[in-house]
């Protein structure tokens, strides 16, 4: 056979699919020809190129993979808006929010927080991502919500927001049981109930949003990969919410001075202290 | 999603399921080698070449999987993270780099990355073809259906000549950069 034939027959050879023979004679003139040697190398290069080349392609198709939870990153803005001094541009944000585009369930003594990226309506164009905070607090079930307070973080290019009052509607949570109850009640979505509104100036003459005390300190949260509600007295201290790079199934809220964990339960769930000192080492360096 | 449908979706070229899996099993994954002196990106570069590696042994029907895939999967994350570390213990030590090994393997990796500027120089459905035969693995036939050509012989003359392209691109490269010395 000659060097050519040998030369179709490569591909085989680098797919395994020649026989002992035919391996044993390219190899054999290999080593007799360093033309047909230079050709081997050429084509296992190639070869190996375009291997190369695939790999990257599928590697890089799983570096854009959103790993859970999918929407949050690092550290979360929030928090720290909740209690008192807002920044008055986050505030001047607030009232842009289309809260009947992301319906919120509220608690009757809650902290929601809403990291589902949201498009600038008015704007047209793409907002890569936002977060919203959203305080509803009433002193009865039944009650309304005697505040609210929504912040949102928008790149700069969304649309000035509009001063005005906003009325939205927030589902409501039913009572909760006591605090050693073990049935803990659902979400119900269907119920809604009006909040009361809340205008642009009065948040901005004052710098704070209004909030009520509470008559009993409830310390569960729902979280369902995408809303997070807290319920209970939060007045202490500013909750803050963070997540570890390497373990994003877990997030984790920082309240006076402890971390809790919080899992992606769907439904209300009881705060737990996080007692590994590893966790709080790498969280007390964010 | 289950197993067999996992594979099977691989073996249709589907990279969705690639995705699946990389969502699935990231936290089991990373945490392997998070607990093992690894950073949070090595333990994501370790996972994605894994995951990769999966992706080419299914995809060419080399893999006759006797575990779970996440077993199969923890497997190929371990070997290459013992890889990694038993290449940096190498790299640490200065006999090595005289050794020269460092400077092959440099080599090698230069000619493979003209190669590779090479086939990113050719129009994509040759690069398609091309990683679709050798990296896939997948017959004629196969890529055919995937490519919308009207058999496999149409297949197997398309690559033919993207080949033939990619050759002539490659030894014209390696001349000027001197590297058929």
């Amino acid at each position: 056979m000659a060097h050519n034939d040998y030369i179709e027959k490569l591909d085989d050879y680098f797919r395994g699919n020649l026989s002992n023979e035919e391996v044993k004679k390219i190899e054999e003139l290999m080593n007799q020809d360093a033309g047909f040697k230079q050709e081997v190398d050429l084509q296992r290069d190639i070869i190996e190129g375009l291997k190369a080349q695939r790999r990257a392609e599928l590697k890089q198709r799983l570096k854009q993979v959103k790993v859970t939870p999918p929407k949050s990153t690092g550290n979360w803005l929030m928090p720290s808006l909740i209690g008192g001094g807002l920044a008055l541009g986050g505030l001047a944000l607030f009232f842009g929010l289309d809260l009947q585009d992301t319906p919120e369930q509220v608690s009757n003594e809650s902290v929601v927080v809403d990291t589902t990226p949201k498009e600038d309506a008015n704007a047209n164009q793409e907002v890569p991502e936002s977060s919203t905070v959203i305080i509803a607090e009433t002193e009865d079930t039944n009650e309304l919500a005697e505040s609210l307070a929504v912040v949102t973080e928008e790149p700069a290019s969304a649309a000035e927001p509009k001063n005005e009052v906003v009325t939205p509607k927030v589902p409501v949570m039913p009572t909760l049981p006591d605090e050693n109850g073990d049935e803990l009640p659902t979400f119900d979505d269907n119920v809604e109930s009006e909040i009361p509104t809340i205008s642009k100036e009065q948040v901005e003459q004052t710098g704070i949003i209004p909030t009520i005390e509470k008559k009993r300190n409830r310390f569960h949260y729902k979280y369902d990969g995408e809303h997070l509600t807290l319920v209970g007295d939060f007045s202490k201290d500013t909750p803050t919410v963070y997540e570890l790079s390497y373990n994003k199934d877990v997030l984790y809220l920082n309240y006076d001075k402890a971390f809790y964990e919080i899992h992606n339960t769907g439904k209300l769930t009881k705060l737990v202290k996080v007692n590994d000192p590893q966790v709080i080492k790498a969280l007390q360096q964010k | 999603m289950k197993d067999a449908e996992i594979i099977q979706k691989i073996e249709q070229g589907d990279e969705s399921a690639l995705d699946y899996l990389y969502q699935k099993y990231y936290r089991m994954m990373t945490q392997m080698v998070l607990k093992n002196n690894g950073t949070i990106e090595e333990a994501e570069d370790i996972y994605q070449d894994a995951l990769v590696v999966f992706w080419e042994k299914v995809s060419s029907k080399n893999l006759e999987l006797t575990s779970k895939i996440s077993t199969y999967i923890y497997s190929i994350c371990r070997n290459l993270w013992l890889k990694e570390l038993d290449r940096k213990k190498r790299f640490a030590n200065p006999e090595y780099v005289k050794e020269g090994g460092e400077e092959m393997d440099f080599d090698q990796q230069e000619r493979i990355k003209a190669v590779r500027q090479c086939i990113a120089a050719l129009g994509e459905t040759c690069q398609k073809v091309l990683t679709l035969y050798y990296f896939d693995g997948i017959s004629m036939k196969e890529i055919a259906e995937r490519m919308g050509f009207s058999n496999a012989d149409t297949a197997k003359t398309k690559k033919y000549k993207c080949k033939k392209a990619l050759d002539k691109k490659v030894l014209e490269t390696y001349k000027a950069s001197d590297f058929m010395d």
